[in-house]
């Protein structure tokens, strides 16, 4: 895969992702018509009770894929402990006007363990993403220690996201544990914001 | 291999994505000059078949051809706008500026649809659903009853057209054989 095509590819799952992931496929369910009206209904209804608590579930029987919640000082703490719980995790964000988005790496999902069985955790303020920016968070592979590396890249509109390069310079994210700012920074160690583990 | 259902349109979904969406950047490739052109083109079949993919029925045709049917209509839309010189690329749902290395990989890609773009200059002589199953076939690399479903017609029907097309081709010397 070309890296157009990986972008493109990014651009589809952010768009359609959830779409797709609630998707039936006629072909496949001429009997159940009515299944993904259902299912439609029932996340609709859940993304309206969590703008006030910002805690959703990936599925009513299962431990929660992800939680969003907005904290006391404005800060957004996002924990994500399947990678199933992305696309919702995205929604949540999109719905409380949030500028950031996790993306999909179909092929290499994240593996989204911590020590104890806690979740990686990334808290950032909102506040400090550029105007007509949108914090892209791709995530990879762990890396070294308990933190789960989340890349950031452009967004999907042609602005330079937090973490892509711009120009010559390259302008650097980084989520600090403990809700640290998103900051702009140079440095052999760029173009990455990580997930903690709490 | 059993899939979730869960995420199972979402995964077969990537696997259609991933067979062609090369193909795809290579039809618009040998159409047009400007990677930006080949990359909005292509994300907007991409963006149109991730919407209505729970509507693609695989018993009608295979993924491939849906993908080329809903190419076509993306790029008729596009001549049309072109045509009554409106903001064609405005359309296109404003897909997102390339990178550098972006714009490197597209220009390389209709670089090397030259000699596509050439045969397809050289069919001039062809009518469009001559042309059209020739590129499909030949070009593209559907099977005829895939071209068929791409275009819509019965298999007899584009079979005769691209016997019809390759035997002018051959009469006029088009094709070296």
């Amino acid at each position: 895969m070309s890296e157009f095509e990986d972008n493109l590819w990014i651009t589809v799952v952010r768009e359609h992702g959830d779409e797709l992931t609630h998707t039936a496929r006629t072909a496949h369910t001429h009997r159940r018509a009515s299944r993904p009206q259902l299912l439609a209904g029932t996340t609709a209804g859940l993304a309206a009770m969590a703008t006030a608590a910002a805690l959703l579930f990936g599925a009513s029987t299962s431990p929660p894929a992800f939680a969003v919640t907005r904290n006391a000082d404005g800060t957004v703490t996002v924990n994500l402990m399947h990678p199933s719980g992305i696309a919702g995790a995205n929604k949540e964000l999109a719905a409380m006007g949030v500028r950031a988005q996790i993306a999909v790496q179909a092929k290499t999902p994240p593996k989204l363990v911590c020590p104890g069985g806690t979740a990686p955790t990334i808290t950032f303020d909102p506040a400090s993403i550029p105007k007509s920016q949108l914090l892209l968070i791709a995530p990879g592979q762990s890396s070294a220690g308990n933190a789960a590396a989340l890349k950031g890249g452009s967004n999907g509109s042609g602005n330079t996201g937090p973490g892509a390069t711009s120009g010559g310079g390259n302008h650097v994210v980084r989520m600090y544990p403990g809700g640290g700012k998103i900051r702009t920074d140079s440095g052999a160690d760029n173009n990455v914001v990580r997930m903690y583990c709490p | 291999m059993r899939r979730n259902r869960r995420d199972g349109a979402l995964a077969e979904f990537e696997e259609v994505y991933r067979s062609n969406v090369g193909l795809v950047a290579a039809y618009f490739a040998r159409r047009c000059r400007e990677p930006q052109e080949v990359a909005d083109l292509t994300s907007e079949t991409i963006v149109r078949a991730a919407g209505s993919f729970g509507a693609f029925d695989p018993r009608r045709g295979s993924a491939r051809a849906w993908l080329f049917g809903i190419a076509a209509h993306v790029w008729a839309g596009y001549c049309a706008h072109v045509a009554e010189s409106r903001d064609a690329i405005g359309r296109l749902a404003g897909y997102r500026a390339l990178e550098t290395s972006e714009i490197d990989e597209l220009a390389a890609k209709i670089d090397a649809q030259q000699a596509g773009r050439e045969l397809l200059e050289r069919c001039s002589m062809l009518s469009a659903n001559e042309r059209a199953a020739i590129e499909l076939v030949d070009l593209a690399e559907l099977t005829p009853r895939e071209a068929a479903a791409a275009l819509g017609v019965p298999r007899g029907v584009l079979r005769m057209r691209l016997s019809r097309a390759r035997a002018r081709l051959r009469k006029e010397h088009c094709v070296d054989e």
